[in-house]
């Protein structure tokens, strides 16, 4: 489990906090959305997650490792693996193979295995084909895959995706989160996605949103989007499909409000056609 | 100023080796164009959007600016027509360097030889058309501001060339929805001005909906499809196979009409979509 507690972080420098006593837990298995505006202390969160920052005030326990801990560094960054939004910064290798296995190079695993946890890492990430390439010559969206898998192969127990999706197109996005998707279910691993899409956001299980480094909600996607103030605040506009269902509410159509997705919506109206 | 491009091919050179990345692209973007290129990561976006800003040579194929052929910037001597396109590459925020944000957005024009008022109106002008007031920012950082005001900064440094057509990849991937919406409002005003067009890279297909006028898809480096995004959004599933989806809307009625409905898929807005439903419903509904 990452246990947040208490938590207060202030950049050296400044003096307006970037995160204001922040409390949640994550376990492992558990999806968790994390939005909120651009400044809002998202990526400052991811960042305590694994130790590139620590907190000022509260602790930060990975599986009971305390982040502040020097000695437990190594083991909480091993356990907790994170993406970021920018590829350009995280890739090293000179092909996407040699990116992908460069982490795993330096935990010392033996050849096979390396070459079977790069094997399953590139597959995950749809990037088989392109495993020869230098990553200089990929698609932003791409070099995003080989940054994921780069961190899938070093089978974290955690995994925090900082707007790693963002440079995605939508059936990729889609397949990577189901991947991803399969990874929590298969092996448990607890998974932190940041995203400034609300749609992404309501295919968590819970969803946390920021605004000026507190807390303004963490609740399930169906408490959320009935949280018009809230959505308003964040200039958030409801998925088209969630809009048009409460037009035809308004319309006197009995449209459950629990509906997220375009095929709930789709089937709804199709039993309600059969009842008329 | 008008862009044509004549049987454009495109091969990265690695190691000897020819990587081809586009193949025999026929497009033209004269003003008036709100022009969107979609398609999957890796299918030629990006290059196709810098060989139309002159950043790249064709490996084979022509380029015509107002139907003279161009090499690409930087090839040929004098004054190149190539300063009226202006490109916003990817995440242009990480691209800036001055002390201040007026210095930044005044690099390029100070590169014109402009005198020093000129300059200065421009930045201003620049400023002001992504809605930041010249007053308040000119002499901060732009590395204290967030990131959605570093990317209107980064675009200011690219409105102040004045140029006729405006390149965007990607403007608006990272952003909050509030950011978001600001971005793509600068971008339709400069395109309603007289003359002036653009250029949108994006696979945020609600976006390319809401603001294109025509869109292309390309698919390994071909373009697989051309129209209008109610012609496009109208392929429905078969979009998938270009690693598309279409928005919401259009979705949702596809499916209501797999699932049996008669309603029409012609649909890009909330408006069009309630009508639909509501004539398919309460049209079977009269019949009792």
């Amino acid at each position: 489990m990452i246990a947040v507690q208490g938590v207060s972080f202030t950049y050296p420098g400044t003096s307006v906090p970037a995160l204001k006593n922040i409390d949640f837990t994550i376990k492992p298995g558990q999806y968790l959305a994390i939005s909120g505006p651009n400044g809002s202390g998202k990526s400052t969160l991811a960042r305590l997650l694994n130790a590139l920052l620590r907190p000022n005030r509260g602790q930060v326990l990975v599986d009971g490792l305390d982040t502040r801990d020097e000695a437990a560094i190594i083991a909480i960054r091993r356990r907790v693996g994170m993406v970021f939004q920018d590829p350009d910064n995280q890739l090293v290798g000179a092909t996407v193979e040699d990116d992908v296995a460069f982490g795993l190079e330096n935990l010392g695993l033996p050849p096979t295995e390396i070459r079977q946890r790069v094997a399953l890492a590139l597959e995950t990430a749809g990037l088989a084909s392109l495993r020869g390439r230098p990553p200089h010559l990929l698609s932003g969206g791409q070099k995003q895959r080989v940054a994921l898998a780069g961190i899938i192969a070093m089978e974290p127990r955690y995994l925090v995706l900082d707007e790693a999706t963002a440079m995605l197109d939508p059936v990729t996005r889609e397949e990577v989160l189901q991947k991803v998707q399969h990874l929590r279910q298969e092996k448990g691993i607890g998974v932190i996605l940041i995203t400034h899409l609300l749609e992404e956001a309501l295919q968590a299980e819970q969803i946390m949103i920021l605004k000026e480094g507190r807390i303004l909600f963490h609740g399930q996607p169906h408490e959320l989007i009935q949280k018009e103030k809230i959505l308003a605040e964040l200039g958030f506009k409801l998925p088209a499909t969630l809009d048009l269902a409460e037009a035809l509410r308004q319309q006197g159509l009995k449209i459950p409000v629990n509906l997220l997705s375009v095929e709930e919506l789709a089937r709804t109206l199709w039993k309600l056609s059969l009842k008329m | 100023m008008e862009i044509i491009l004549k049987d454009v091919s495109f091969a990265y050179q690695i190691a000897g080796q020819q990587l081809p990345v586009l193949h025999n692209i026929e497009l033209k973007v004269a003003p008036g164009d709100l022009l969107a290129i979609t398609g999957a990561g890796g299918s030629g976006k990006s290059t196709l959007g810098q060989l139309l800003a002159g950043l790249l040579e064709p490996t084979a194929g022509k380029v015509y600016l107002n139907g003279i052929p161009c090499q690409a910037r930087g090839r040929s001597k004098g004054v190149s027509l190539w300063q009226r396109v202006g490109m916003v590459y990817q995440q242009p925020e990480q691209q800036l360097f001055a002390e201040t944000v007026f210095d930044d957005v005044a690099f390029g024009p100070r590169n014109l030889g402009l005198s020093l008022p000129t300059i200065k109106d421009r930045v201003e002008r620049a400023l002001q058309a992504v809605g930041l007031n010249p007053a308040e920012i000119g002499q901060r950082s732009p590395f204290n501001l967030s990131g959605g005001q570093q990317r209107r900064v980064a675009i200011a440094g690219v409105l102040a060339m004045e140029p006729e057509v405006l390149i965007l990849d990607e403007p608006t991937a990272g952003l909050d929805p509030a950011g978001r919406a600001q971005i793509l409002s600068y971008i339709r005003s400069f395109f309603q001005q007289r003359d002036k067009a653009a250029v949108l890279i994006s696979h945020n297909m609600a976006e390319v909906a809401g603001l294109a006028n025509q869109v292309i898809v390309l698919y390994q480096g071909r373009i697989a499809l051309k129209g209008t995004p109610r012609e496009i959004f109208q392929q429905g599933e078969s979009l998938r196979a270009y690693r598309l989806l279409p928005p919401e809307l259009p979705r949702l009625m596809l499916e209501l009409r797999r699932l049996g409905a008669p309603v029409s898929t012609d649909v890009l807005t909330l408006a069009e979509a309630r009508s639909a439903i509501l004539k398919w419903l309460r049209g079977e509904a009269s019949g009792f």
